[in-house]
């Protein structure tokens, strides 16, 4: 009920702005194909006019009222010609220029979103119906261009049908037109009634179709293939929910039946094929056989073209409907597209080439409202080169903290300052680029392993300069063994996503790979956000030990929930519920006895007590 | 080259077949329906458009009474409302109603089998795109194919009546016929055959761009995308792909052309001007044809052109659907090779040993993961599988809950190969807590026990909790351990941290009482407090029963009976921690590596130096 109550308040002046939002960004786009589109409508119509009814009549009248020949064969000689014509046209729009006009539209559109994208704040991402607005609006994009052009073909189409076959009706035998309207008219209304039905009818089946597509899930996916089979009672609970659920939705068609029923009689018999095949066609020979007002060739020809002109009518009448919806989507895509960036730097500062101090003051953060928040009133001064540990509990908001020092996110409350200016005044492309970070949940491209240690797009010449930098950054995080077994080195493309040949790196490798991101970018400072989840204990010493050497001038933010990562660190900051509770060095930290120690204790104790 | 299409048809032929018998065991309502609906449709076709014109012309001609036109446009309407009101009720009630039928009791038929064939059939990419292709919509794709089958028989029963019609009007006439089907059978399968390469051209690209779409928009992606500059990488693979389709574009544009015009001069064109100019000459020129027979040819050449397209059509669409069929039919059909039924022996209660004999396996042929192990555990003991990442440790416990047969040797539990064993009996002996856990949509109560539970067993699942630290938090929860989990369908459902949702799964372990349970990893993303008490509630819990788990954190490993340490699948190094401590090999390295760093040998600034 929500959609429909949208669509009705949808002013008419937004619809057509919306609409017209497309079509003008299709006009300057790609301007001949769609003024090709529109011919193309028109000029099919037109022929088919031209042949299914003015053709055929004029051939039986020229039979019925004995013209000559020669008149007939000029006729259709001039059909035939028309048509060779029509298809050479027809061919080159279906297979060539609408080939390329559309995709070029598409591209328009998307660099614009994608623009977009690079921009939008990261708290989007956190809200799920702005979230899902945005996938949404992006995986419509595409439809909502064939969908206006496919409104607009329907419209060249429907008016040109519409006036050929309107006109050639009213010259033939006017009364006519009334069958065809009412006809029209009548299987409008009742086709109204039953969308109306079957809306209602979806809406009520939705949550049981939702159970159904999640067993659906849980049977097909991989993940759970082995729960399944190691719990065979799971998949009889699974069943017996499936089972009810369908029960559920045979119950909910049942209750529909009978009307549902009624409403498809009348849809498409009684105002359609009953209004044709017996009312009209009863009036036709009345016409003919009593009052002799029309020819028998008109009668066959009225009849069967009564179906075309109806056709047209009824595509007009989807039109608006059709506007509406697409409105909805459209208005998705340009409140996308209108997104104000709320992180920005209205002084773009130029950033200084060394690293500097970092400083938090007095900094409260929450991602909402309704949740609280995270950080409280957070103190911290972070010296040039400075090695610190983030450690505490999950949830303590270690990762949200490094996000604000990403300016991922901007503090609620306080400010953090770099070299004593608030980070909110420099440049913020050049202020993230200062930092190299290394996440939990780092991805892999399906790109070249070179373009994966850049992430950026550089030309081949450049690339192929910068290999020793390239190569360096991964002999330095550990991958040059693995950079040796690869067929082709550098180039190598990584995942198999769209090479047959393309290698899939196992998760220590990946981390690997991703580490060297932060070594190519030669940051000022370095965050390592758990970097060694996915790393056995040997690499993950050996990730350690060369992380520190290459660091030297770095300032370097670990978290890590293995304390054995983090000893070493000049400072280590223990969180709590949003606020640092201890601080100190790992010594100063263990005489002070309290929440550090216990950690270290659970952890380590174990290692230390054998010896 | 000449045959192997041949042989596709016949093969297509007997697929076609196969879905109407499991339709027809699913629902013969539907399968009848069906066939009446499309039998009705060509009926009303066919006589209106030939013997109701036929009959019109030649009786306003005549100069029949108007009362006796009527009468037989009353009685064809009489007959058609009749089949209209059928047709009605098909569409507005048995249809959505058998539909459900259909879906339930196909897809009960597929999951039974999903959950039937081995876990290896998952893995194996070939075979689960099959799968997934097979399963993808199968109730409307059946639903399709029969109704497509039934437009084949009633199509080509409509073509030779109307045919008929034609040749009894006029012989030659009936000639013109070759065209559209020389239009749609010669020309049309050439030009599906270039547009079907062109597709297949193309596809890389609009995957490229599919991929490009996704980075774009997938949380996953997002921080990567503003800390770095890739978003220029994404955006020049996109620009790439897109002059890419263009290449196919006019690769094709010239070829692809040609045989187009010519299925569409022949298909429509021909038949349609050709028949007018035939039959008017004869009308006009000879006298030899009446106007109501030029009315009807018209007519009827208007209905054959599009009998043979929707024809053609049909054709081409059971041929699309053969690999939908094909799919379908290898994926029901598949020969387990280790069938989830399998049936034997009830296994002893009482664990005495479980051995592994000279057992090799590889998830690739020819790429071992497990090579020529053996070891033998006593029951009742605690055992620790240490090793590096890819060592074969997962592996193990996989081979050992025979969701895999190994490629060579033998596991033997109790003394007996434990492919005598009935297997659900055989996996009953086993509660396991894995570090890629799945939770369900269902109440937490369940997500424990993995089954129905009674009111009876609030306690058990209580305990449980309380053993894996999660306890507290459930109690939180609105409805405690009835809550249900994720908000799949659940508006209230709890969406729990990482943390939570493993403690809940390491709590199914705790719930089964049984006599092996096995860990892998299962503290993963826990924090160091939290896994600290993880681990005395395995020990203590496990006291008595016999214990296997996976753990990269080796002080963990310290209090077990036995560890294995693994590389490269096979095991190196076998004792008790203070034994492979003394052996001063591998473990013991990668031991005091661990160790060194919580004790202090070396400051930071030493190595930095």
């Amino acid at each position: 009920m929500e959609e429909q109550k949208n669509k009705n308040k949808q002013s008419l002046k937004k619809i057509l702005s919306n609409n017209w939002f497309i079509i003008k960004l299709s006009f300057q786009t790609a301007p001949f194909f769609m003024i090709y589109m529109i011919f193309e409508a028109v000029k099919q119509r037109c022929l088919v006019f031209l042949e299914h009814t003015y053709g055929i009549k004029f051939v039986l009248e020229a039979a019925e009222y004995q013209k000559p020949f020669i008149v007939v064969v000029r006729f259709l000689l001039i059909v035939f010609a028309a048509w060779a014509i029509s298809f050479i046209f027809s061919g080159i729009y279906q297979n060539r220029v609408s080939q390329k006009g559309l995709p070029k539209i598409q591209k328009r559109l998307k660099e614009l979103m994608y623009e977009r994208v690079k921009a939008l704040d990261l708290e989007c991402y956190d809200d799920p119906t702005y979230y899902n607005e945005f996938v949404l609006s992006l995986s419509e994009a595409e439809k909502s261009i064939t969908r206006t052009h496919q409104i607009i073909e329907a419209f060249f189409g429907g008016v040109t049908t519409l006036i050929t076959s309107g006109i050639f009706f009213l010259t033939t035998d006017s009364p006519s037109v009334l069958f065809v309207l009412g006809s029209f008219g009548l299987t409008f209304f009742f086709a109204q009634i039953l969308n109306k039905v079957n809306y209602k009818n979806r809406i009520e089946k939705n949550p049981e179709e939702r159970k159904r597509t999640y067993i659906h899930r849980v049977f097909y996916l991989n993940e759970y293939a082995k729960e399944i089979r190691l719990n065979p009672d799971m998949s009889e609970r699974l069943y017996e929910e499936f089972d009810t659920t369908n029960d559920n939705l045979y119950l909910i068609e049942k209750s529909y039946a009978k009307k549902r029923t009624g409403l498809q009689f009348l849809v498409n018999y009684v105002t359609n094929d009953f209004i044709s095949d017996v009312i009209y066609i009863t009036y036709l020979v009345y016409r003919a056989a009593i009052m002799h007002a029309i020819s028998y060739s008109s009668v066959v020809v009225l009849w069967n073209s009564s179906g075309s002109l109806k056709n047209s009518l009824r595509n007009i009448s989807r039109i608006f409907p059709q506007i509406s919806e697409n409105s909805l989507y459209i208005e998705k895509i340009r409140n996308f597209l209108n997104y104000e960036t709320k992180i920005i730097s209205t002084k773009n500062l130029p950033m200084p080439n060394v690293p500097k101090t970092l400083e938090f003051k007095n900094v409260s953060f929450g991602y909402n409202k309704e949740d609280g928040n995270i950080l409280h009133n957070v103190n911290l001064i972070i010296h040039p080169n400075q090695k610190i540990a983030l450690v505490g509990y999950n949830g303590a908001g270690k990762t949200t903290l490094i996000k604000l020092i990403m300016r991922l996110y901007d503090p609620s409350e306080g400010e953090i300052r770099y070299n004593g200016i608030n980070i909110k005044d420099y440049n913020v492309k050049e202020y993230r680029n200062m930092i190299g970070t290394i996440f939990q949940d780092f991805k892999i491209f399906a790109a070249s392993v070179s373009d994966n240690v850049i992430l950026d797009y550089m030309e081949d010449a450049l690339k192929s300069k910068r290999e020793k930098e390239i190569r360096h950054a991964l002999t330095f995080s550990g991958f040059d063994y693995k950079l040796n077994s690869l067929p082709q080195g550098l180039s190598t493309e990584l995942t198999t996503e769209f090479e047959e040949d393309g290698v899939d790196l196992s998760g220590g490798e990946s981390q690997k790979l991703a580490t060297a991101r932060a070594f190519y970018k030669d940051a000022r400072m370095v965050i390592l956000d758990e970097p060694s989840s996915a790393l056995d204990p040997i690499a993950e010493y050996q990730l350690n030990e060369t992380m520190l050497q290459a660091a030297a001038n770095k300032t370097v933010i670990f978290i890590s929930h293995r304390l054995s990562t983090t000893r070493n660190a000049d400072r280590i900051l223990m969180l709590e519920h949003g606020q640092i509770i201890e601080e100190g060095t790992h010594e100063e930290l263990l005489e002070l006895k309290n929440k550090y120690a216990a950690m270290w204790k659970a952890q380590a104790g174990k290692y230390v007590d054998i010896e | 080259m000449k045959k192997q299409p041949e042989i596709k048809k016949t093969r297509a032929l007997k697929n076609n077949l196969y879905c109407v018998r499991l339709m027809w065991d699913i629902s013969r309502g539907a399968v009848i329906h069906a066939g009446l609906m499309t039998a009705f449709n060509y009926i009303a076709w066919v006589f209106y458009s030939a013997f109701f014109i036929k009959y019109l012309v030649g009786a306003l001609n005549r100069a029949d009474s108007f009362s006796d036109i009527f009468r037989y446009i009353l009685l064809a309407g009489g007959f058609f409302m009749a089949t209209a009101i059928y047709y009605a009720y098909v569409e507005g009630a048995y249809i959505p109603m058998a539909g459900v039928k259909v879906y339930h009791k196909l897809y009960r038929k597929l999951y039974q089998k999903a959950r039937n064939v081995e876990l290896r059939c998952f893995e194996d990419s070939s075979f689960y795109n099959k799968y997934t292709l097979a399963v993808d919509g199968a109730n409307e794709k059946l639903i399709q194919v029969i109704i497509n089958l039934f437009g084949i028989i009633c199509g080509a029963i409509a073509a030779t009546v109307v045919f008929t019609q034609m040749f009894h009007i006029d012989k030659t006439a009936v000639l013109f016929v070759f065209f559209p089907i020389i239009g749609n059978f010669v020309f049309g399968y050439i030009y599906n055959k270039y547009l079907f390469n062109r597709d297949r051209a193309m596809a890389p690209y609009k995957r490229r761009i599919e991929y490009v779409n996704r980075v774009m928009y997938l949380a996953d992606y997002s921080k990567e995308m503003r800390l770095s500059n890739v978003f220029y990488l994404m955006k020049y693979k996109y620009l790439k792909a897109i002059d890419g389709i263009f290449d196919v574009v006019d690769q094709y544009a010239f070829k692809i052309n040609l045989p187009l015009w010519f299925r569409n001069y022949f298909t429509f064109t021909i038949i349609f001007e050709g028949v007018l100019l035939y039959g008017a000459y004869r009308t006009i020129v000879g006298k030899t044809m009446s106007l109501s027979e030029l009315a009807v040819l018209s007519s009827i050449m208007v209905s054959a052109t599009w009998i043979l397209i929707r024809f053609a059509e049909n054709i081409l669409e059971s041929m699309k659907q053969g690999l939908f069929i094909e799919n379908l039919r290898t994926f029901l059909e598949y020969e387990e090779n280790l069938p989830e039924d399998y049936d034997g022996l009830t296994p002893e209660p009482e664990i005495t040993s479980i051995e592994f004999r000279n057992v090799s396996f590889g998830y690739k042929k020819e790429e071992y993961i497990i090579k020529n192990l053996s070891f033998r555990i006593e029951g009742k003991k605690s055992i620790a599988l240490v090793g590096h990442n890819g060592a074969g440790k997962t592996t193990i416990i996989k081979l050992l809950f025979r969701l895999y047969d190994p490629d060579e040797g033998e596991i033997l539990l109790n003394d007996k190969n434990i492919k005598e064993y009935n297997l659900k009996a055989y996996r009953s002996l086993f509660a396991a807590a894995f570090q890629d856990y799945k939770v369900f949509a269902l109440s937490i109560k369940e997500n424990v026990l993995m089954r129905k539970g009674t009111p009876k067993d609030d306690t058990l699942v209580i305990e449980a909790l309380k053993k894996a630290g999660v306890y507290d938090k459930v109690m939180t929860l609105p409805d405690g351990i009835n809550t249900n989990l994720t908000k799949e369908f659940d508006e209230q459902g709890a969406q729990l941290s990482g943390g939570e949702f493993q403690k809940i799964v390491v709590a199914r372990a705790f719930a089964k009482n049984v006599p092996i349970k096995v860990f892998d990893e299962p503290s993963s993303a826990l924090d160091p407090i939290a896994e600290y008490d993880l681990y005395e509630s395995i020990l203590k819990d496990s006291f008595g029963k016999t214990m296997i788990f996976i753990s990269h954190r080796l002080s963990s490993v310290r209090n077990a009976d036995m560890v294995y340490m693994l590389e490269k699948g096979t095991i190196i190094e076998q004792g008790s921690h203070i034994e492979l401590m003394d052996l001063h090999g591998a473990y013991a390295d990668m031991y005091q590596k661990q160790a060194k760093n919580y004790l202090a040998v070396e400051s930071l600034r030493e190595v930095t130096a």
